[in-house]
This record gives structure tokens, sequence and C-alpha cells, in this order.
């Protein structure tokens, strides 16, 4: 396959053509899952269509010993963070096929998880970032959170903790307007969110969040000045959510809200950018669009064989695991030594 | 050495024995904690080993793991058990399911201490500190499966327990009780003392009834047995689980299987309190042995007064000896025998 993602190398991803190639990537896959959740096949599916300029921009912007913690509409951001995931990962993943990243890079951060809590995941990335500065190594995190989590408790003690500490933690916050069905303006009282750097004594800037370029440039910056030992930053990245929360959840917004969150794209951004420039003509496009689409096609089909094979192997009637078992997926330690002797209990008549 | 020189001893031993052990907390620096405990800890290690916080909770657990996670070996301070209630999620969503949804790839060595409880003797600092100062909540962690959870009840127990939890692969909930701190004073072996995790002990050995006893409610188990003793000639065993996740369900079954009777005893609420575990296990698994109900000696299900008012809501020597009383003088059906005598004599 010719279109390798994360794993090319030390190369730095810088221009535009190479930009909207991770980003039309990204949104071919998103879009391929958040249909196949729609049709059945793949069970519920946070789409992060629209949200792949973000993820980029920020997985284009760091260096393989950094970490880049997502929130679970930036699969972009796991995909592009070097040492990520491949575009052929990110679509077995979204059946399910692939463990979490964590597990591909055992024994390193990398990229973190997030955990189903919104805004719970951060303060394992404020731990890494801690790790970091007692280390004196030069890594940063970058911890990616939506505005919805930003009314979180969670979010407020680790940018605090960050910024007494000074520790090198990029907290960007995408803010779509909109948190499952509260817009924002029914969430926040304040306009922004980046004025709330204040508050943390940290420096915060907005961005355009549905273009690439500025996300990797404001990205760049705020690692650079972190491995200068200047301190934690906010990002605020201003996008938009075109349709609903999840797949199996309906989209409560007006027409005019929904007009709003569909008026800028974030693929079409750097598409005129490049037709506009000359850079790229309507067939070039045609062709890229159709040869990143085949990976992602490969990737769907790959997955559904590779459940197949899963659903044939499985017993009809799966049994319940013992006590044993059950310590052995929850605990590193081994289990007690009666667990295993003694699963029966005594004192039964029969 | 008094309890909580024992907890103090064991940060300073395994942090001179393990450069990534660090202490994470509020006031933990040159304070030594609220109650003390990690006194000259700062001094000793300084503040790359001795990590103080803000106050917040969410935040520096969160740490703690990410620091794991990075291969340091974290033990988090709560300042009071009553304060983790504000940072639930990261050790019930976090902390105990991350070995687990990593599918084993990852692993999370840390120890969040809670000091827990209240003064039972109603002396002493903590002598009822009130409803948000004084709750035993081990139960919670008990229910969240991949926490190690261990409760000490003496001085030479926490120092081992407290030694074996930081170097435990897995997380584990160490439950101190606060109003034990300075309370009993009692010998530690030298040397690199290790409790084994998951290992009850046998406090006074008796044939007639079993008191388990959960932290603190060992020092009334033991003042309850030498009264049964002297005042009714019966023969109390009394063991300490020391550990509740994994339980040593071998040496509770061993002695109930002798006995015949059972009584836990715990100083949290008795609705959804571990004591119901217990109970539940002896009836499980030692029912045909069991020759009276299992019974629990726990506080009342209201909140923790403040003042002497709370010695009214806990669990006390004289509910303990008239627990154990109840089940020592049950009537066990026999063979034709009248049930209508049998429902008289044990009303």
């Amino acid at each position: 396959m010719s279109l390798i993602y994360a794993h090319d190398g030390m190369e730095t991803v810088t221009s535009l053509a190479r930009l909207y190639r991770l980003v039309l990537g990204s949104r071919l896959a998103e879009q391929r899952i958040t249909e196949l959740s729609k049709a059945g096949e793949i069970p519920g599916h946070h789409s992060g269509v629209n949200h792949e300029a973000i993820g980029v921009g920020i997985g284009t912007a760091v260096e393989f010993d950094d970490c880049v913690q997502t929130s679970y509409r930036s699969g972009a951001a796991v995909m592009h963070a070097r040492g990520g995931l491949t575009l052929r990962e990110l679509v077995l993943q979204g059946f399910g096929l692939l463990p979490g990243p964590r597990e591909q890079h055992p024994g390193g951060p990398r990229t973190l998880r997030s955990t189903g809590i919104v805004g719970g995941q951060l303060p394992t990335g404020l731990g890494i970032a801690l790790s970091f500065q007692l280390k004196r190594r030069p890594s940063v995190v970058v911890a990616v959170v939506g505005d919805g989590a930003c009314s979180e408790g969670a979010v407020n003690e680790c940018m605090n903790i960050a910024g007494v500490r000074k520790l090198p933690i990029l907290f960007v916050i995408e803010n779509n307007g909109i948190a499952l069905s509260t817009l924002f303006r029914d969430s926040t009282a304040a306009l922004s969110l980046a004025d709330r750097g204040d508050g943390y004594g940290i420096a915060a800037s907005t961005v355009d969040g549905h273009d690439a370029v500025a996300v990797q440039r404001a990205v760049r910056g705020a690692v650079e000045r972190m491995r200068a030992g200047e301190g934690p930053e906010i990002i605020e990245a201003l996008v938009s959510r075109p349709a609903e929360h999840a797949t199996v959840i309906p989209d409560v917004r007006g027409p005019s809200d929904l007009e709003d969150a569909r008026r800028v794209d974030c693929v079409s951004v750097l598409r005129e950018r490049l037709l506009g420039s000359g850079a790229l003509d309507e067939e070039a496009d045609a062709e890229l669009t159709r040869s990143l689409a085949s990976v992602v096609d490969a990737a769907v089909t790959e997955a559904r064989e590779a459940r197949l094979r899963n659903v044939a192997g499985r017993p009809v009637v799966p049994g319940q695991c013992t006590d044993a078992q059950a310590w052995r997926m929850a605990h590193a330690a081994p289990p007690p030594p009666w667990m295993e002797r003694e699963p029966i209990e005594r004192g039964v008549v029969s | 050495m008094s309890y909580i020189e024992a907890i103090r001893e064991a940060h300073r031993q395994e942090m001179r024995r393990d450069e990534s052990v660090v202490l994470l907390g509020i006031d933990v620096g040159p304070l030594g904690g609220l109650f003390g405990t990690t006194k000259t800890l700062h001094a000793e290690f300084g503040p790359t080993r001795v990590l103080e916080f803000p106050i917040s909770e969410t935040g520096y657990i969160g740490a703690g793991i990410g620091l794991a996670i990075e291969g340091f070996r974290p033990v988090i301070e709560i300042q009071m058990a009553d304060f983790v209630t504000v940072a639930l999620d990261q050790v019930m969503t976090v902390v105990s399911k991350e070995y687990a949804v990593t599918g084993g790839a990852s692993s999370l060595p840390l120890v969040i201490r809670l000091p827990y409880g209240a003064n039972l003797t109603g002396q002493g600092y903590m002598g009822g500190a009130g409803p948000a100062h004084s709750q035993s909540h081990e139960a919670w962690f008990c229910h969240s499966p991949g926490l190690t959870v261990v409760m000490p009840s003496s001085p030479a127990d926490a120092l081992g327990l407290l030694k074996a939890a930081v170097r435990s692969p897995d997380p584990v909930i160490f439950m101190e009780q606060k109003g034990l701190y300075y309370a009993i004073e009692a010998e530690v072996p030298d040397g690199d003392h290790v409790v084994n995790i998951g290992e009850a002990r046998v406090a006074v050995e008796g044939a007639d009834a079993t008191i388990v006893a959960l932290g603190a409610m060992m020092h009334v188990a033991e003042r309850v047995a030498e009264i049964l003793a002297r005042e009714d000639g019966a023969s109390v065993e009394v063991i300490d689980p020391r550990t509740l996740v994994p339980l040593d369900e071998r040496t509770i079954l061993d002695s109930v299987r002798k006995t015949g009777r059972l009584v836990v005893a715990h100083e949290a609420h008795r609705t959804g309190g571990f004591g119901a575990e217990i109970a539940a296990i002896a009836a499980e698994k030692a029912f045909g042995d069991l020759m009276a109900p299992v019974l629990r000696c726990a506080a009342r299900d209201v909140a923790i007064p403040a003042g002497a008012a709370a010695l009214r809501v806990l669990p006390g020597v004289a509910d303990l000896t008239a627990t154990v009383r109840r089940v020592l003088g049950w009537a066990c059906p026999r063979p034709g025998a009248s049930l209508g005598a049998l429902r008289r004599a044990n009303a």
C-alpha cells in the first residue's frame, strides 16, 4: 500500500498537499465508519466528521516521544500522531478489531485513550506531563477535550495544576458549539473558552479548527514554547459538528443552527485553497480520493472477514468464566490460591 | 512503634529502596500531612519525590495515574478518606479498569491511602469529627473490580501492608484508621517486614464463635473476646482479614467450620457494608456448618454525628458483646425439635 500515514519516518509533514491528503483520508474513514454504524453494521459511533483538521493539525505537529491524548471524537489525532494508527488501523478500530492505541504501544504513553467520562481522561495526561518534567525529558503532552467537558471539574483542576507547576501540556479544546444536545450558549455564559487561560495563568489562543494549517501552526508554536520550558497553553479550536452526537442519537437542533454547523467543511477549506493556487486540479483530486477510498475499502473488507472469522471461532453459548479467570482479566497480580483450588462451594448436598 | 509511625516508616523504607516511589498529596510537604503521617519525608526526599498539589483530588489522583504509566510508583495520600468522594471517577473509571480495558497491556502500580473512620474511644483528635470527616467507605472500592483493598489494624500490619502495596503491580486502596494513628503502639518486626496481601490473621484462637473484625474494630473485638471469656466462659476466635480484596476466604471459612457461629464487625454503615459480603460467603460456602445466623455489628444507617454523639451510632464494646452473645445463645434445630419452642428460644 502506497499511503502510509503514521509511520512515515521522521520526515515532517509540511506541505499543504500532504495535509490535505491526511485530512481527506481521515474524512473518508470517518464517513465510512459513520455510514456503517448508521446501517447497523457497527454499534453506535461518535462521528469525528469535520473535526479531522484538528486531529491532523495536532498529529503532524508532535514528535514520536510526545503524548497525544484524545477525546472520543478525535480519531484523526490518534491516527496522525507519530507512533499512532494507520488509516487501515483506524478503520479496523472502528470495527472493534484492534486494541486501543495504548496496547499497541506498551510501555509508553504515545497516544492515550479517553475513558468515556468527558474530561476524565485529562488528569492522566497531566500525570504524563508531570513525569516528563520530573524526568527532565523534552517531550510534551497534547490533550484534547470538547467544549462540553470544559464544564467538568476535572478540566478545571488539571488546568490549574498545570499552570501552578508549569507542566508541558497543551490543552486543545475542540469547541464545536454543542455538547450532545446542549448548545454552547446554554452551558457556558462566557463567549470564549480561551479566556479561561487568564484564570489559570496559562497562555491561551483561539484558532480556526476547520483549517488544518492554522491548527498545525498554532500547535507547533505551543509545543516549541513548552519544550523551552514556558509552561502549559490552551488552544481553543473553533469548529462545528455537522451531524448528530452519535449515530444512535437524533440531532434536535433547529434548521438555522444546523445550517450554521454545516457552513464550513474542513476538507473543502484545504481543497479550495489547493485548487485556487493551482497546486491541485479536479482530476488529481478525484484520483487522490479514489486511491484513499480504496485503502478504506480494503480495510472494511479485511474487518468484515476478520469479524466473520471471530464469530465462527466463538462457541455458540459462551459459558461464564471462573472467578480466577475473571481475576486474571482485572489484575496484574495472580489470584489467591483458594480461588483456583475451590471454584465449587463445599457443603452442596447432591 | 505507633500506627502513624509505622505508616511513615513504610514510606521512608520504600522511598529509600526504590527511587521511582513518589508521594503525592495536599499539605504533605513541610507540614508532613494534616495528621503528621508524612513528617520528615519532604526534608529527606525533597520536592521531586514529595509532590504537593492544590486541593484537587481528581487532579492529583489523575497525576498519579499518568506517573504510574510512565514508570513511577506513586503513593497518593488523600487527606481524609471522605475527600476521595470528589475523585471517584478517577478511582473507579480509570484506576480500577486500566488493566482490564487495556487487555493487560497496562497496569497501574499505585497506592491510594485513605485515612478513614472515627475514634471509637471518643478521645483524641478525631473524636467525633462529624458526618463528612468520619466515614468508612471500604465497601465501595471492593465493588470496583481491579482494585486491591487492604485495611491494617496494627502498626506491624500497617508497615508490612503498605510496603507490600507499594510493590504490588496492581492499584491498592490502603484503608488506614485515623483514630488509631496515635492511639495504639506495638512492636514491629525489624528489617524488611512485608505482609503478604490476601492473608488474614487469626488474632485470638477460639472454639465457640468467630468474630471477623475490620480495621479499628479489631481492638474492640479483642476486648470483647476477653470479656466473654471472663464473664461467659466462652472461647471466641477473632480474625483480622487485613486484606478485603482479595479476601482470605480460607481462613475465615476454616474458622466458621470450627465454631459454627460468625459475627462480622465493621465501623462502616451496616447496609451494603463489607460485612454483608462476608456473611454471604459464609452462607454460600459454609451453610451446613452454621449453627446460628450470621450477624453484623456495624454503624447504624445514619450520618456519623459530631462529638460524643458519634458513639450512639458507631459500634462499640457493648454492642459487639451483645451481638456475639446472641449467636452463642442461639438454639439449633435438632431432629424432632419443636419449631415453636425454637422460635420462642431465639426470639
